[in-house]
């Protein structure tokens, strides 16, 4: 029997079935063009705030002379390489600063299977630091903090499950940033460390490290003793009634014949990169265009096939009764029950990539992207896909309606 | 009552594509509630064409139609398209089946366009079933039916609408002798037994034999 439907919905509903094979193809690439423009823009979206909120408490970030971009990268996300050393000295001087609240030392130079192993401070795992962030580094039951003059490690919560690490457990780490198993054993340090602390996770790359005192790096075995009392960079937090305390700062330090850099603000730095990447807005600009281009003649493409039997299918309805408007009106439908389920497919295939990717930046950076793309974009991408598909069934709808109804009644030659 | 009224019907038309145009006429044609005639006529003489004018597919350049004594407009199409689903059955020679829907639904679509729906429509649309021996095959999509049955599916749907005309071309065309003789037996039957004026339109002597009227159709003039 015939559902209840109105009788364009029927018609359209039944033409998908007819046509079957084409409605299929049509429906995933559909889902498929629009799903990975969306991903594409919601991942650029995403990324950029992600990567913004990975500064954490942090105002500035003091470096030797180099790329501001770089001590950023180095000392916050744990991509590069350090642009050179710091005076252990500055550290005591900034804290000094009536303008600093937090001062954290850095020290960069040796990983654990690749995982790097940095030497901070206790005072980067101070609450009062992270006050008001939305992840603060904290201990999971049973771990403590290292001690500042022993050679133990407080592991991120990646490392540790990437590593296996428990607490009590040793390890010796590797000199130099990056690993290669092969040459690990000649570059291996003699120290053992032992695992004190595991912290939570926090989507940061805090969970990427192997955290260990400041002098438990810079007294390793094979490192040059005449810099045993450098750092990498020294992380900085302002005092909220600092002012312009950060420009300040900023200039003396970024004075021309310094050795020194201050990257600050931290934010503007990350945002500077993406900035960088203007042109791939403008790319997504053009893969959206595309992709609604392609969804458009998806839909003509799956409404024009088996063109012969559709209009010999529209002459007989005609014939039996159907209104010309009807017919018109069944083809829209067809096109819009292509689209929503089009839509359908795009929000799988744009979730689908985006926790993809998240998945992977947070492997490789630790920095925690939001597993879907947002309900507003998904929505303004499944309404324009819906539009699309609309305005690209006018044309076939058009068709439909001017159809000479007796020229199709005959079997097609 | 008139099934069918038609004055001075005139259409011009071209064979193919760039072919000198050609002029249908038919002066006047009455066909009372229940009568019977059949149009003879040769290959490419017009029938179809004529059929169609008369169903309202194809608008005429002038003259009058008159179906169940409502003048089918020339001009307003939605008109002619919920006249045609009212008072009017076709039964087309490659009968035309809709291949997506099954017997059933091919029935209850055109029930539908003549806005025919309810408890009393589907009795009589399973009666027509039953007695065109369809309604074991009334789930089935046409294709996996006989030529035989699928001939009775379009005359089913011809007739589900309580039509007061039916038209038929060439049903008995490609078929040979007995089909021929059952398959005409068959619409002049229901025809008859459903109250229904038929208007058939063939050059199969066998067929015209069978009718108690025959009118011939005039040859194709050139267009003036």
């Amino acid at each position: 029997m015939i559902p209840r439907l109105p009788s364009a919905l029927l018609l359209a509903a039944r033409g998908l079935r007819q046509h079957a094979a084409s409605s299929w193809c049509a429906i995933a690439l559909l889902a498929l063009a629009s799903g990975g423009a969306l991903a594409a823009l919601a991942l650029r979206e995403a990324s950029a705030r992600a990567f913004a909120a990975g500064t954490g408490p942090f105002d500035a970030v003091l470096g030797a002379r180099g790329s501001p971009l770089q001590i950023v990268l180095s000392s916050l996300y744990h991509l590069e390489a350090a642009p050179g050393l710091v005076p252990e000295a500055e550290v005591d001087k900034l804290s000094d600063h009536s303008a600093v609240a937090h001062a954290v030392p850095l020290v960069l130079g040796d990983n654990h299977e690749g995982w790097r192993l940095v030497g901070t401070s206790p005072g980067l795992f101070a609450p009062e630091l992270w006050q008001g962030q939305p992840a603060a580094p904290r201990l999971l039951a049973g771990g403590r903090l290292f001690d500042p003059a022993r050679q133990e490690i407080v592991a991120g919560s990646q490392a540790a499950a990437a590593l296996g690490l428990r607490l009590g457990d040793h390890l010796t780490p590797t000199h130099g940033l990056d690993y290669a198993a092969e040459t690990a054993e000649d570059h291996a340090h003699e120290e053992e460390f032992t695992v004190v602390g595991l912290l939570e996770p926090t989507g940061t790359p805090i969970d990427r490290v192997l955290w260990t005192p400041v002098h438990a790096v810079q007294h390793l075995g094979g490192h040059d003793p005449a810099h045993a009392h450098d750092l990498s960079a020294v992380l900085v937090r302002f005092r909220p009634e600092a002012g312009a305390a950060g420009f300040m700062l900023a200039q003396n330090y970024n004075a021309p014949g310094g050795t020194l850099t201050l990257a600050w603000p931290v934010a503007a730095h990350v945002a500077a990169l993406f900035e960088r990447f203007a042109w791939a807005d403008r790319l997504m600009g053009v893969a959206a265009a595309f992709a609604a281009a392609l969804s458009a003649l998806c839909v003509v493409i799956a409404l024009q096939a088996s063109l012969a039997q559709r209009r010999r299918d529209w002459a007989i309805l005609r014939a039996i009764g159907a209104r010309a408007p009807t017919l018109g009106a069944a083809i829209l439908a067809e096109a819009l029950l292509l689209g929503v389920a089009g839509a359908a497919g795009a929000v799988a295939v744009a979730a689908g990539l985006q926790s993809l990717v998240a998945w992977q930046i947070r492997i490789r950076t630790g920095v925690l992207l939001a597993p879907v793309p947002p309900a507003e974009l998904l929505a303004t991408g499944a309404g324009a896909l819906l539009l699309t598909c609309a305005l690209a069934a006018l044309w076939p709808a058009w068709t439909a309606l001017r159809s000479p109804v007796a020229e199709h009644l005959a079997p097609p030659a | 009552m008139l099934a069918l009224r038609v004055r001075d019907l005139v259409k011009r038309h071209s064979a193919t594509a760039g072919a000198a145009p050609v002029e249908i006429r038919l002066d006047a044609l009455d066909l009372e509630a229940g009568a019977q005639l059949a149009l003879r006529g040769p290959s490419g003489c017009g029938k179809t064409t004529l059929l169609h004018l008369i169903a309202g597919i194809l608008r005429p350049d002038s003259g009058e139609i008159h179906l169940a004594g409502e003048l089918l407009p020339a001009t307003a199409e939605n008109t002619r398209d919920r006249l045609r689903a009212r008072h009017l059955g076709y039964v087309f020679q490659t009968f035309n089946l809709l291949q997506g829907f099954t017997v059933r639904e091919n029935l209850q679509l055109a029930q539908r366009f003549a806005g025919r729906e309810g408890t009393e429509a589907d009795a009589h649309r399973e009666r027509l079933l039953a007695e065109l021996g369809l309604a074991p095959f009334a789930h089935r999509l046409p294709a996996r039916l006989s030529h035989g049955q699928q001939q009775r599916v379009a005359l089913a749907r011809a007739l589900v609408n309580r039509p007061a005309l039916v038209l038929a071309d060439e049903p008995t065309a490609s078929l040979d002798d007995a089909h021929a003789a059952a398959a005409l037996s068959l619409l002049r039957e229901v025809c008859v037994s459903h109250g229904a004026a038929l208007l058939l339109a063939t050059h199969d002597e066998r067929a015209l034999r069978a009718f108690p009227a025959v009118r011939d159709l005039k040859p194709l003039a050139p267009a003036a």
